[in-house]
């Protein structure tokens, strides 16, 4: 069993003032059915989906896109909410989302919706989420490409500082790994995802020091590349029952089975 | 299938808090099935290029056949640093040179490319794309191996640069893996153009590795780039 707890259906198709002119996945693989089919190449059972569109231009539209994909693909998909949360009804949208279409978790994008994780804007979303019991997801980046702008870790701890009792998944964390541990070390319920990690023993690292129980396996298909991503995992050196926490049954416990 | 890294270093990386000395590289290699490494010194890029070229010069003669050496040098250090090439490459037979964000318009780089052509060994660079591209241009004859596609970000920019200039390599290691970027590569300039490289003992060789295998290329572009194509260049079969 394999879940990747990072995945994105759309594409960056289009200039970003912060990253340059991209078009990624070149491969054309935008919609459920051919990320279906490149999760099956890779024998990915299930992903936790996220919307691009919800990131770089209507929260709404893209919301309603993972929806139509977790209907439609329900054994193998759960939705992730991306909320752009300055609209007056962007909460009550959220909480739909959760209660009503039954997704599974919170992804924050402070760096395309225009606010800070220590200016309150998120707060709200957070305190939904603590109240639904659904994670926040908090990526530092779309894509390990260094032209795309990161999240500092300062504005992470300082969102966790102030809500404690949130479960965490730190995503895209590289060089932060120090940040990160320092975090993971004092909030137990912060879990790190590894779709941004290329350093050498840098799985053997996080298992370590907080434990297989923390880490989840994910690749931020199809931006980034499936088979890197899970070949790190699979041959690292874990033990067996270690590789299978992460690649799925962490992830089955945080966004169910 | 022969393995060719052509991208390791020697040396301690506070990244990944790794030691990276002749014998972790080598165990590393032997567990991935490696057969080769083509190695620059980490001290010599981030402190003093004169002690860590020593150490690589150890290192490939401990492993004869094994690690091959990249010589690197900071151009500012003009006539020392020529020196230093030409000893490198000639009394320790290192096969290529090492450069991190050399100026293009710097006349002590321009003296170090001139070394390079004269020597025929290629220039191993990390470097802006703007570089690159001139440096590209003013020495034709010099054959560019092109790190991390260009710089960690703008790949895109890295494959069509190549693609306009034949005497440019594209080297696969980074941290970045967006998907396409072997599959464009191969597409630009031809798989003959393209080597593998891990970065490691920064990044994970298991994964850069796994970029190539797993990419939608067909089986012989995979075996130019894992290794035919860099001990071609190298002429690691040349003693």
């Amino acid at each position: 069993m394999i879940f990747d707890t990072s995945a994105y259906l759309g594409a960056l198709s289009y200039a970003q003032p912060r990253s340059g002119m991209w078009h990624l996945p070149p491969s054309g693989i935008t919609n459920a059915a051919e990320l279906i089919s490149l999760m099956d190449r890779f024998g990915i059972n299930r992903a936790a989906l996220g919307s691009l569109r919800s990131i770089y231009y209507d929260h709404t539209e893209g919301n309603r896109e993972v929806l139509h994909a977790v209907n439609q693909y329900s054994s193998r998909f759960v939705g992730i909410a991306i909320v752009y949360p300055h609209y007056d009804h962007s909460l009550q949208e959220f909480e739909d989302l959760l209660v009503k279409q039954g997704m599974k978790g919170l992804q924050l994008e402070p760096l395309y919706h225009n606010f800070q994780l220590d200016d309150g804007t998120a707060d709200p979303f957070v305190e939904l989420s603590i109240k639904r019991q659904v994670p926040v997801f908090l990526p530092l980046c779309i894509t390990m490409n260094w032209n795309f702008p990161r999240v500092e870790i300062k504005y992470v701890r300082e969102l966790i500082d102030r809500y404690p009792e949130a479960t965490y998944v730190v995503g895209m964390l590289s060089y932060e790994i120090e940040g990160v541990l320092r975090l993971m070390k004092k909030y137990d319920n912060v879990m790190a995802e590894t779709s941004g990690l290329q350093l050498m023993q840098g799985i053997e690292r996080l298992v370590r020091e907080v434990g297989a129980n923390r880490i989840l396996y994910a690749s931020g298909m199809p931006i980034q590349m499936a088979g890197p991503a899970l070949a790190k995992i699979q041959e690292a050196d874990i033990s067996e029952e270690d590789k299978d926490l992460i690649l799925a049954q962490n992830a089955e416990k945080l966004l169910g089975k | 299938m022969l393995i060719v890294d052509a991208h390791v270093h020697l040396g301690k990386f506070r990244e990944s808090r790794i030691n990276g000395d002749a014998d972790f590289l080598m165990q590393a290699a032997d567990k991935l099935g490696i057969d080769k490494l083509c190695v620059s010194s980490y001290e010599g890029i981030a402190y003093d290029f004169r002690t860590g070229n020593q150490d690589v010069a150890e290192a490939t003669k401990r492993f004869n056949g094994r690690i091959f050496g990249y010589v690197v040098v900071n151009p500012r250090f003009g006539e020392q640093a020529a020196e230093e090439v030409r000893k490198y490459v000639k009394v320790h037979d290192f096969r290529g040179i090492k450069l991190y964000y050399p100026s293009s318009g710097d006349p002590d780089v321009h003296r170090i490319f001139e070394e390079a052509i004269k020597l025929d060994v290629p220039l191993k660079i990390h470097a802006e794309i703007e570089d690159i591209s001139q440096l590209a241009d003013r020495f034709p004859r010099a054959t560019i191996i092109l790190c991390h596609m260009g710089g960690a970000g703008d790949w895109v920019s890295g494959i069509r640069l190549a693609k306009l200039r034949d005497n440019i390599i594209l080297d696969t290691t980074s941290t970045v893996t967006d998907s396409g970027m072997v599959e464009e590569a191969v597409d630009a300039v031809g798989p003959e153009r393209v080597v593998y490289g891990s970065d490691m003992p920064l990044l994970n060789p298991v994964s850069q590795l796994a970029k190539v295998r797993t990419a939608d290329i067909d089986e012989e572009s995979k075996r130019l780039i894992l290794g035919q194509n860099i001990a071609r260049i190298l002429k690691l079969e040349k003693k």
